[in-house]
């Protein structure tokens, strides 16, 4: 008798449970029953992201299928709870590291950065000297030519007009 | 036989022979010291550029005709393509492009030939073997490796059509100028080598490059202007900048331009820079030919590409002969590239100008570096990288906020040396408004340092300009009794260069407030809709009415997919736009966007559709852009300040040579 009861209702579950696990995946989780936080958040992880075919187009304003597709594996992603960095580290390994729009600051990237830093020093580091001989070379002729600098030239005169009219 | 393919090609020939001559006439003259020969030199310069004329007018007469049997014409037309937009196929395509720029330089070195050069007697061999060598250069790849008169082996009964992304009255202007504007930096490019070549590298050379140069500067950033105006209203995603490759090799020649329209100035005034005014000069024309192989050759794209295009190896080559030439002109003639002027004192316009030009020039550095590491990494390290927009606003932003403030530093200061009590008088008002604008902004809730340090710094500018056009107009008000219209044209006349780079910086600060108002306050919103649904964005209330379909039968276009939407603001309607995808019919995979826009001063609403289901659901992007249409308006300030800038240089440069001024008549 129980065991006939028992299993009428393991059957029953079963039932239940095949067709309750087949609605689910014929209807994954609606994408557009996100609550509008996590909608926030998709938006904010698509602009992380560039479209894989296109040369530098952001996944969220891309109109080709496979960015569609992304977009909606976002969600559902997002709807299970991952996180974001989870979800972007999930595309830059299944498509590689250009979908990153930021580049990892890490590993031969770094080589970038130091280009960025040398062009800082150099340029800065070279035109400061260049300035400072410049006006040292400067004030070593001008101490040598003072006396001969008293008959100025046209030009000086037309420069020292030009300042005057600076000066107004 | 097809004749105009027969035409189109037996002319590119005739204008390759026609520049070797140029070329080797040229250097012969030189050497036996034969006028006779120089001046063929440069008659045949003017032959090629007719003849090139005539290379484009073959290929323009194969497109309107529907010659498809020539390859180019079945590549980038079709039957059903207006005439006018077939104008735009006639540079688009690896050959058409090409030969686009060939003709565009060949016409600007006929100019160049026929006006500056007969006032620069000391480098007219030079320049014209020069412009012989460059012309050469690129109707060897025309003939050779790039011809836009092949013919197809099977003649097809309609052409492929042009570019979905190309279909656009924006594409009309936007490449030719910007083309144009790459081209022009050989203007300058072949002063500063004959210069070099000749020895003459004081300052006869560099006020016909200033001239060139500042005609490049205008046509360069024209062309940038209006390529971010057609990405803005055409490529539909919201931005008009993404710092893509192509882009960035469209920007990269026009910052060494700069920098040497400001070192110019203080080489005229001061002596000083010969060495770094060349270098400037010389680099744009290299970064003009690196932009050209960089997009022509597909490396953008990937290395394998690369491999593949044909021009691609010999425009990296081209390149580097360009710079070698360079480097080795410039090594030789370095004893005599001394200053002849001191450099009085830090506190100075001088110092202003140096730095502003060092700070373009690190801007280059990064940006070329940032568009060159992809391929490194792809080559060096086999992983495919993208270096995206948030680096290169991260390391050149900085950057831009300094040239802001540099521009107002060097409009403040005087030249040669401030006193003391000059730097408190004049930078007193200034500093106290920057302070001012600061605190106003932050007790106005902005938080983010970037838009809070760009508008103080461009307010700064716009401020100081506005003061630096007051008193100059005050004063030729009061000394020449005129009234203020008259007194504003005296102005200009006065000192062109001066007020219209004023006018510059004024459109500069302009574009900056645009730039970081309209990209650090946007709202983006985005929703599938169903008609009758609406989404909100900022104040307003678009309701979706449902698709229509349009099909307008031209261009290569099957038919174009429009969702009708209404915009609200407090329950009146405001405006109805019909963003949506336009279909093509030999590019089915590649639907291009038709952008929406509720544009005013104060914003722009700008609306795409990123999809749609045959059940009428569409999905909606829609975006707010504060202040964005102060972008186009700066962008117009700009190239007014440029064009007023240049316009009267040539009488000015007239009237000096007849007067001589004490420095010409020292050299000669």
């Amino acid at each position: 008798m129980t065991r006939k009861y028992l299993i009428i209702g393991l059957l029953i579950l079963l039932t239940v449970g095949t067709a309750a696990l087949e609605i689910a995946i014929a209807n994954p989780i609606n994408a557009q029953e996100l609550p509008p936080e996590l909608k926030k958040r998709a938006l904010g992880i698509e602009q992380q992201l560039l479209c894989p075919q296109c040369t530098n187009k952001r996944l969220d304003v891309c109109e080709l299928a496979i960015c569609d597709d992304m977009r909606r594996q976002i969600q559902q992603q997002l709807a299970e709870g991952r996180t974001n960095d989870e979800i972007i580290f999930f595309f830059s390994n299944r498509y590689g590291q250009r979908v990153l729009a930021e580049i990892p600051r890490r590993g031969f990237n770094l080589f970038l950065f130091a280009w960025v830093g040398a062009s800082f020093l150099i340029v800065g580091a070279g035109g400061t000297l260049f300035l400072l001989q410049l006006r040292r070379t400067g004030k070593k002729r001008h101490s040598a030519t003072t006396n001969t600098m008293n008959g100025q030239s046209e030009d000086e005169r037309w420069l020292e007009a030009e300042l005057t009219k600076d000066e107004h | 036989m097809n004749v105009t393919a027969t035409l189109g090609a037996s002319v590119l020939i005739t204008a390759l022979a026609s520049s070797s001559f140029a070329t080797l006439s040229a250097i012969y003259g030189l050497q036996k010291q034969n006028n006779r020969a120089i001046l063929a030199s440069q008659r045949a310069i003017v032959a090629t550029g007719a003849l090139t004329t005539l290379a484009l007018f073959s290929l323009a007469f194969a497109l309107l005709s529907n010659d498809f049997s020539i390859s180019h014409v079945a590549e980038v037309s079709s039957t059903n393509m207006q005439p006018w937009m077939k104008w735009a196929s006639l540079y688009s395509g690896q050959p058409g492009s090409l030969l686009f720029w060939t003709w565009s330089m060949s016409l600007l070195m006929t100019l160049f030939a026929k006006t500056t050069l007969r006032r620069m007697p000391w480098g007219t061999a030079h320049a014209i073997a020069a412009m012989g060598i460059i012309l050469t250069a690129f109707l060897m790849a025309l003939v050779f490796f790039a011809s836009p008169f092949r013919i197809n082996p099977v003649t097809p009964v309609d052409g492929q059509g042009l570019n979905p992304l190309l279909v656009d009255p924006g594409m009309l202007i936007h490449p030719p100028m910007l083309l144009t504007g790459l081209v022009s930096t050989s203007i300058p490019f072949v002063i500063g080598v004959s210069a070099l070549a000749s020895g003459r590298v004081d300052t006869a050379w560099l006020r016909h490059a200033r001239l060139w140069a500042l005609a490049s500067f205008v046509i360069l950033s024209a062309g940038n202007f209006l390529g971010a105006w057609w990405a803005y209203t055409v490529l539909g995603w919201g931005g008009y900048w993404g710092w893509d490759p192509v882009e960035n090799s469209a920007i990269l020649p026009l910052l060494p331009i700069t920098a040497f329209l400001h070192s110019a100035v203080v080489q005229e005034r001061r002596g000083m820079l010969k060495g770094w005014n060349l270098a400037l000069i010389l680099t744009a024309f290299a970064l003009a030919i690196f932009g050209t192989f960089n997009v022509r050759s597909g490396l953008v794209a990937s290395v394998h590409s690369f491999a593949q295009s044909e021009v691609g190896p010999y425009f990296l080559v081209l390149l580097a002969l360009v710079v070698a030439t360079s480097l080795a002109l410039a090594i030789w003639r370095m004893p005599l590239l001394r200053a002849d002027h001191d450099f009085d004192s830090f506190a100075s316009r001088e110092t202003g100008l140096i730095v502003n030009t060092y700070v373009l020039t690190v801007i280059t550095l990064v940006i070329l570096g940032g568009t060159l590491f992809p391929i490194f990494s792809e080559l060096v390290n086999d992983t495919r990288i993208t270096v995206g927009p948030p680096f290169f606003n991260d390391t050149t932003g900085p950057l831009w906020i300094g040239l802001l403030l540099l521009m107002s530093v060097g409009t403040i200061l005087p030249w040669r040396r401030a006193s003391p009590s000059t730097v408190r008088k004049r930078f007193r008002s200034p500093l106290a408004m920057l302070l001012a604008i600061i605190f106003a902004l932050t007790i106005f809730g902005m938080r983010n340092p970037y838009a809070i340090a760009t508008i103080a710094a461009a307010a700064i500018v716009i401020f100081v300009t506005t003061r630096e056009f007051y008193l100059g107009l005050l004063h030729t008000h009061r000394s020449g009794k005129s009234n203020w219209l008259s007194a504003i044209s005296k102005l200009f006349e006065r000192d062109r260069q001066r007020y219209g780079g004023y006018l510059v910086h004024l459109g500069a600060a302009v574009i900056a407030i645009s730039i970081i108002s309209s990209s650090v306050f946007e709202t983006q919103v985005r929703a599938t809709l169903a008609p009758g649904q609406t989404i909100n964005v900022g104040k307003y209330q678009l309701t979706y009415d449902g698709l229509r379909v349009r099909k307008p039968d031209v261009n290569g276009i099957e038919q174009e997919v429009v969702a009708i939407i209404d915009v609200e603001k407090n329950d009146t309607v405001i405006a109805s736009l019909q963003p949506g995808q336009r279909f093509f019919s030999n590019f089915a995979s590649q639907p291009v966007a038709i952008v929406a826009i509720d544009g005013n001063l104060l914003r722009d609403l700008y609306v795409f559709m990123q999809g749609f289901e045959p059940n009428q659901t569409a999905e909606i992007q829609a975006f707010i852009k504060p202040l964005i249409q102060w972008l186009w308006i700066g962008g117009a300030i700009y190239i007014l300040g440029g064009l007023l800038a240049f316009t009267p240089i040539r009488q000015e440069a007239r009237v000096r040579d007849k007067t001589d001024t004490p420095e010409n008549s020292l050299q000669e």
